[in-house]
């Protein structure tokens, strides 16, 4: 690795810092920055390490003016003093926050310049290998760095963007040969293609759209295949009554010999009997001749003997035993009817249990039937108004009085009270004489 | 005649800036509990219980005959004294008041008491001398329950139904005994 090379590494890694730093993240240490310091010398004896300043953060109880005051510090390992190997022959010079001061000011755009590191010595080929464990701290810190990785997305105004997976790292044998690949990896991720600035504004002309035309499926909508209808007469087999798989039906026979009636049976001409009128109809006296209702069919009906004219017969009068009702005469053609004789109910009295049977029982029965006259209805309702219309008559009031009734026939209501009162306040008892009474009560 | 309904409006006073409970046209009142009340009676013995439920009384009456001056105790029937002595009583936290006529016997029907049983008949006592002038002594007759009977008679009556109801008559038959004379321990047909 040639000078330049290595100068370019440099300034990969310190393009890392830097854009960490923009993110307001601590900035990860060098590589080398974790391994002591390199000045060391083979004393034949081990030093303890000391105390050198770091860009870790300092310790926030050595600088707390109060330093007594319960304070939690956060939970972190504590530094591992590590033995110093000391090297003989040779001082190395490591790249590290103590050697090499980078002032994140004097980054700017037009990237990093490191001043003077040639002239200084800089050799970052020949630096020392340090202690295995410190190579593996390196390690560690490397991989916590790139694990740490930034994802940003894109802001979607800034075009069409490329996002970089985690940098390839090979880890080789010792720390120098760290190699940090910075090459974007071939799997790149574009955002789709967004309108440009100048396609913003524009009208965008569609396509006139005619009402008039229909719109055409480009393809045949699916629909389930129609069942083929029957386009025939259904019919409806019977278990049991045909022999199965015989059709037309006309032409088989069922099991018993004679074909059944079917719907195909029908003939054209259908003797329909009509139906019966119900409306009630008044019970003819002389003979009525029965017409046929006009609610069947012309032409196709042909009426047997039985349906032929009706001859209705009149009705014999029945005399009526228990109801003595006279019977009025029929205009058209009276009826005989035979005056109806109420018999005198014949009371038998029993003998177990004695029954007083009163005289006016049979004589109710046996009085002749009355007849209502219009003109009695006529006086029993102009009675029966002129009774509503008149004051009741004044009827007797009865008055019980230490159990003796009193009838005062013309006495008012008022009157009644009055008396009531006089009479109740001349029986009343006040309370001291009842009281005196039970004083007096067991008295000798 | 009507006779004067019992007003409850203003009998009770509680004068929360003094801590005074008062009854009106009375002096002031304890509200104590009354089993405490009770026990104190207990512990005082029959007379001296007899002698503060005849001061409680008398103050009832009092207050009963100062009510029904305008109308005249002579006056009263029996259903307004029982007015405003039941009112009277229902106020103090005595009980319920009722009246019944045995014959000629006279009975106080308390319900609900929650003090002594001697305590409310001296308390009646009190309250009808105080009203009606009348020098009266109530025997507890019977006690059922929540209810009690008190007959309301002279002292030496009441000795007498004391008596016998030691001797575990009943108090039906007490009343019996003192409307035929005395007579109607003996048995039917010997009299």
């Amino acid at each position: 690795m040639n000078r330049e090379q290595k100068i370019r590494r440099l300034q990969g890694l310190l393009d890392r810092v830097q854009t960490r730093a923009k993110e307001g993240r601590p900035a990860p240490r060098p590589v080398a920055a974790a391994s002591p310091p390199a000045a060391t010398y083979d004393l034949g004896f081990e030093i303890a390490p000391v105390a050198m300043p770091t860009s870790e953060p300092f310790d926030a109880e050595e600088t707390r003016p109060f330093s007594k005051m319960p304070v939690v510090p956060p939970v972190k390992k504590p530094p591992v003093a590590e033995p110093i190997k000391a090297y003989d022959d040779h001082v190395e010079i490591s790249v590290g926050t103590s050697e090499v001061e980078i002032d994140f000011d004097d980054v700017g755009e037009g990237g990093l310049e490191i001043l003077g590191a040639a002239d200084e010595g800089l050799f970052l080929d020949e630096e020392p290998p340090s202690s295995p464990r410190a190579s593996a701290r390196a390690m560690e810190d490397l991989e916590l760095d790139i694990d740490e990785a930034p994802r940003v997305t894109p802001p979607p105004e800034s075009g069409s963007q490329q996002v970089s997976g985690k940098p390839e790292v090979r880890l080789g044998s010792q720390p120098s040969q760290l190699e940090v690949d910075d090459t974007p990896p071939r799997g790149r991720l574009t955002t789709p293609e967004r309108p440009s600035i100048e396609m913003l504004g524009q009208t965008v002309e569609l396509p006139d759209i005619k009402l008039d035309e229909k719109l055409e499926l480009d393809q045949k909508p699916i629909v389930a295949p129609l069942r083929d209808r029957p386009t025939g007469e259904m019919e409806a087999v019977i278990p049991g009554s045909m022999a199965p798989g015989v059709y037309p039906p006309h032409d088989r026979e069922p099991f018993g010999g004679e074909p059944l009636t079917k719907d195909w049976d029908i003939p054209g001409e259908v003797v329909v009997k009509p139906p019966e009128p119900k409306t009630a109809t008044p019970i003819p006296t002389g003979e009525v001749e029965v017409e046929q209702p006009s609610t069947m069919k012309p032409g196709a009906l042909e009426l047997d003997e039985a349906f032929g004219p009706i001859e209705a017969k009149p009705v014999e009068a029945k005399p009526v035993e228990a109801e003595p009702v006279e019977a009025k005469p029929v205009e058209a053609k009276p009826v005989e009817a035979k005056p109806v004789e109420a018999e005198p109910v014949e009371v038998k009295p029993v003998e177990a249990k004695p029954v007083e049977v009163e005289e006016a029982e049979p004589e109710a029965i046996t009085k002749k039937p009355t007849e209502l006259n219009l003109q009695e209805l006529a006086a029993m309702d102009h009675a029966a108004a002129h009774r509503i219309e008149t004051p009741p008559p004044p009827q007797p009031i009865h008055i019980e009085i230490a159990g003796k009734v009193i009838t005062a026939p013309e006495m008012s209501q008022q009157d009644v009270a009055a008396f009531v009162g006089a009479v109740e306040s001349t029986t009343s008892v006040t309370f001291l004489d009842v009281l005196d009474a039970s004083l007096a009560l067991g008295k000798d | 005649m009507a006779d004067a309904p019992f007003d409850p409006s203003g009998a009770v006073t509680f004068d929360l800036s003094v801590g005074r409970v008062s009854l009106a046209h009375a002096s002031a009142r304890v509200l104590a509990p009354a089993d405490g009340l009770t026990q104190l009676c207990e512990a005082a013995g029959e007379d001296a219980t007899r002698t503060f439920g005849r001061a409680i009384g008398t103050s009832m009456g009092e207050r009963v005959a100062q009510r029904v001056t305008e109308s005249g105790i002579e006056s009263m029937t029996i259903e307004g004294y029982l007015e405003q002595v039941r009112g009277e009583f229902a106020i103090a936290g005595l009980g319920v008041v009722s009246i019944e006529r045995w014959g000629s016997a006279l009975l106080f029907v308390v319900e609900h008491a929650s003090v002594p049983l001697h305590l409310v008949a001296a308390v009646l006592d009190g309250a009808l001398e105080a009203s009606t002038g009348r020098k009266t002594m109530c025997a507890k007759l019977m006690e059922s329950g929540e209810r009690s009977r008190f007959l309301v008679t002279g002292q030496a009556t009441a000795e007498r139904v004391s008596a016998w109801l030691g001797e575990g008559v009943s108090w039906g038959e007490v009343i019996v005994k003192l409307h035929v004379g005395g007579d109607a321990t003996k048995p039917r047909g010997e009299a």
